[in-house]
């Protein structure tokens, strides 16, 4: 299954963003590119020479380190019940994992004097100001109850509860946010600042990016659906249950997305700080035993 | 302790010579190697000046934190070199400092301690106030004195002298175990939060730090702090009952956590900003050393690791990124966040500088990930509420640090707007080691643990209890995707200029101030708040000139300071100019030594 597991976590996800395409045609009566359109732009990019805006080495070197950010996120969750590279870590190291992620993007587009980029750049680690406190929230709550801070480990001490139901909804929402969906998309509006950190990529280095936002929004659902199977399922059954689990989270976002317009930053980080006090609010109802 | 001598040789040659700069930042970087060595090998002996007994004795926490000053000593003496430009006596204060440091550590009785303590706050004082004509440096220097010798040295002597009037000792092994009044160890906290700058008594360290020359604030910032984190520990582990002060440990650590962590986000001023990360950091240490404290088991033990890792990170990687601002500062003059397009001209700098950014953010795989990862695990798995909040907010701080850093590497980049030039290899070489000590204590973080005799499995990984991470593994499967994407995909110059539509790229920039607006605002709100404050407090202080200050702590703990300074006018008036103040300080640590010989002698 870890085998599976290395094969469809960088591989799959541009197919899903393809099957994402052809639901969101759906839903505006159109017949939409072949589910295979993603990858084919991927694969032009990637065949493409790069044309650099700057010399500096940050912005040739961000996309191959957000590509291996990406992976490793990928690499750290569970498939059936054990991750497919065991670095030890946990959900505080994937959360670190994902930073790499963020900062590779956020040099990148820093590297390069441009203002949309730069525009994009601040929005990126704008709303992880917001959300990386709330996913911190979430983990808290399950650590709170559980005791631990691997998602297997959790999984083996979970008991149905109030907080922990409602930690559950609110890491659906990280996983929504941070999976960088409309309307939370703002860092890479594409048709208000030209897609923010990537504006000054092009070929290769862009296809590379764009690969790799892919993989880290598999990674993030995918954290969701081991949250949901793993306490209800063990070894070959639990890696069916992620998978169908995560094919059905992941047609109900791209529902959703498609049905929404994008937020305005402002809008975006006062969700995300409502979500913070609900989260504390859950935290302290944890905390007196429920 | 041929350290000692080769570290007095220099102060002298300082004291008598004061232009040799190069001989004595030599002899500095000599004597912090030798300090290393004999640390390692273990140091044991005894003197006797004038009859008071010094004892100097290494054991597993002493020789971690001589480790620690020599390295951070060997470092920056070596950027001294060609930083260090002589004024008045800081020549001669630079030696004395890191010598001080390594004595504080190595005392093994609290006469020798306070002493050193001393010693060392006023070298300290001496080097902050070496560009003592402009008004920011003079106004700092007396916060920083003031302050010190009322909220550090004032109750640490309080304390020191309860202990002595109770136990008739002041000797680290016959006060083993004693249990001391609660008092004394509230005494002792109020003593070392103040010099690590803990909430609500931060307000002197982003005023003190920046104005000191960049290898000072390196010292300051990075090693002088970690003596308090040295203190605190030495006296939680030879007094029962430091339970009861361990929740305000905790509560007052996390404040500072946020408030530093949220200042950063504001500053316009690159050493104001790493001051203010210093302020967040020491944070997290005492949120670590008060986690120590309250749990039991393998937590207390993951606690104390991620205490004495994260000290180590933190003085490595703070140390490497003032020295930088120093490169910068040195080059052109300037410290402000709107600088642009350095990069071409300081590669070396701006290379270091990404590395800095990414280990105090707490990016793995460098070393800042490793200690705050410990944290965590500390905090987050202690299933007290409190703790869990404090891990909580640390992961918040630590997303804020890397958005206030970023900010720092946007200098490098762009089109030029100063005449700039790469820093001499000296200071590139001291900070070169730093930089060098980012990547490996990331990747080997069991090497560090071994100094401190915690056995965590392998050399390149953590494994305590539950809680294990294979650095080595995970910074090779990175680097070998990079790598392997690198090779596969590889690219080549193709050199254009940007597009921006057509816009001119000036005029649109997204300047530092507007960056993050909506978190930023929390951190204006504050220092709304603040202001507040001020109107109140003012009515009440019409007679003294009001200045002109935007932050909520120095709205709230101005007043005590400058009801210090309005009660010591007679000092104010004279130090206007630098012999004045340096009677002062005499004058302070002559009167310091006469409590000290009351203490002794009297009690």
């Amino acid at each position: 299954m870890e085998l599976i597991g290395a094969i469809i976590a960088p591989f799959l996800p541009p197919l899903l963003d393809g099957i994402a395409r052809k639901v969101r045609a759906m839903i505006q009566n159109r017949v939409g590119p072949s589910i295979f359109q993603t990858w084919y732009d991927i694969i032009t990019l990637l065949s493409m020479e790069s044309i650099l805006p700057t010399a500096s080495l940050a912005f040739r070197l961000a996309p191959y380190v957000a590509l291996a950010s990406a992976i490793c996120m990928a690499l750290m969750l569970p498939y059936g019940s054990d991750a497919i590279i065991n670095f030890g870590g946990d959900l505080i190291a994937f959360i670190y994992v994902f930073t790499l992620f963020s900062a590779a993007l956020v040099f990148g587009a820093l590297s390069v004097d441009n203002s949309y980029s730069h525009a994009g750049a601040n929005r990126e680690l704008t709303l992880s100001l917001v959300f990386k406190p709330l996913f911190a929230i979430t983990i808290g709550i399950f650590a709170l109850k559980t005791g631990s801070l691997s998602i297997t480990e959790i999984a083996r001490s979970i008991s149905p509860s109030l907080s922990i139901i409602g930690a559950y909804l609110l890491l659906l929402y990280v996983t929504y946010v941070e999976s960088g969906f409309i309307p939370y998309d703002i860092a890479e509006a594409e048709t208000e600042i030209l897609e923010g950190p990537l504006t000054e990529y092009s070929g290769r280095l862009l296809g590379l990016f764009k690969w790799a936002l892919q993989i880290k929004r598999f990674a993030m659902i995918w954290l969701f659906a081991s949250f949901v199977a793993l306490p209800v399922a063990e070894g070959a059954i639990a890696f069916v249950l992620q998978l169908l689990v995560f094919l059905l989270t992941y047609l109900l976002m791209v529902t959703y997305e498609s049905l929404n317009a994008r937020y305005r930053l402002d809008q975006a980080t006062r969700q995300g700080m409502k979500g913070i006090v609900i989260g504390v609010v859950l935290m302290i109802i944890a905390w007196l035993g429920w | 302790m041929l350290f000692a001598v080769l570290f007095t040789i220099a102060s002298i040659i300082g004291l008598i010579k004061r232009e040799q700069v190069k001989v004595v930042g030599l002899l500095s970087a000599l004597a912090s190697l030798a300090l290393i060595v004999e640390a390692f090998n273990g140091i044991s002996a005894t003197y006797s000046i004038f009859g008071l007994e010094f004892a100097f004795m290494t054991d597993t926490l002493s020789r971690f934190f001589c480790i620690l000053v020599g390295i951070s000593g060997l470092a920056v003496s070596i950027y001294t070199t060609e930083y260090m430009e002589p004024r008045h006596l800081n020549l001669a204060a630079y030696p004395a400092f890191i010598l001080s440091m390594a004595l504080i550590v190595l005392s093994r009785d609290f006469l020798g301690f306070i002493i050193f303590w001393e010693l060392m706050t006023i070298a300290s004082y001496v080097l902050i106030v070496t560009y003592y004509d402009s008004p920011e440096t003079k106004r700092a220097s007396l916060i920083y004195l003031v302050a010190m010798h009322a909220f550090n040295t004032a109750p640490l002597l309080l304390a020191i002298g309860a202990i002595y009037s109770n136990f008739g000792t002041l000797s680290f092994s016959a006060l083993q175990g004693a249990y001391v009044p609660t008092w004394v160890l509230w005494a002792f906290l109020i003593g070392f939060m103040s010099k690590a700058g803990i909430f609500p008594i931060h307000f002197w360290l982003p005023e003190a730090h920046p104005v000191a020359p960049s290898n000072v604030s390196a010292l300051l910032s990075g090693t002088m702090l970690k003596m308090a984190i040295y203190g605190m520990i030495r006296v939680v582990e030879l007094f029962p009952g430091s339970e009861a002060i361990a929740r305000t440990m905790v509560v007052l650590a996390i404040l500072t956590i946020a408030v530093g962590a949220i200042l950063a986000l504001v500053q316009k001023d690159i050493k104001r900003l790493m001051a203010y990360s210093s302020v967040d950091n020491m944070g997290y240490l005492f949120l670590a050393l008060g986690a120590y404290i309250m749990l039991d088991g393998t937590l207390k033990k993951i606690a104390f690791l991620a205490l004495l890792l994260h000290t180590f990170n933190h003085l490595v990687f703070k140390n490497l990124l003032f020295m930088l601002s120093g490169n910068v500062l040195h080059a052109t003059g300037r410290k402000d966040l709107e600088l642009r397009g350095l990069g071409g001209k300081m590669p070396f700098t701006a290379a270091m500088m990404v590395v800095g950014i990414l280990s105090v953010s707490a990016v793995p795989p460098l070393n800042g990930f490793i200690s705050k990862w410990l944290i965590y695990q500390a905090t987050f798995l202690s299933k007290d509420p409190l703790l869990v909040g404090g891990g909580v907010v640390s992961l918040f701080a630590s997303a804020l640090t890397l958005a206030a850093y970023i900010k720092i590497y946007r200098i490098f980049r762009g089109e030029p707007n100063v005449e700039a030039h790469e820093a001499a290899p000296l200071m590139l070489a001291g900070e070169a080691i730093l930089a060098f000590l980012c990547v490996v204590a990331g990747i080997f973080p069991g090497v560090i643990a071994g100094l401190v005799e915690v056995n965590v499995g392998n050399p390149w990984l953590i494994s305590l209890g539950g809680a294990s991470f294979n650095a080595l593994l995970f910074a090779g499967v990175l680097f070998s995707i990079i790598i392997a994407a690198a090779i596969a995909l590889p690219t080549k110059k193709n050199m254009d200029s940007p597009w921006t539509t057509g816009e001119p790229v000036e005029e649109f920039e997204q300047r530092p101030e507007h960056m993050f607006a909506p978190v930023a605002k929390v951190g204006d709100r504050l220092g709304f708040v603040g202001r507040k404050i001020e109107e109140k407090l003012s009515a009440f202080e019409r007679w003294y000139s009001s200045r002109d200050m935007g932050y909520l702590d120095e709205m709230v703990f101005m007043p005590v300071i400058r009801l210090m300074a309005g009660t010591s006018y007679v000092i104010r008036e004279l130090s206007k100019n630098l012999n004045a103040l340096l009677a002062v300080t005499f004058l302070i640590l002559f009167t310091i030594i006469l409590t000290m010989a009351v203490l002794v002698g009297v009690i």
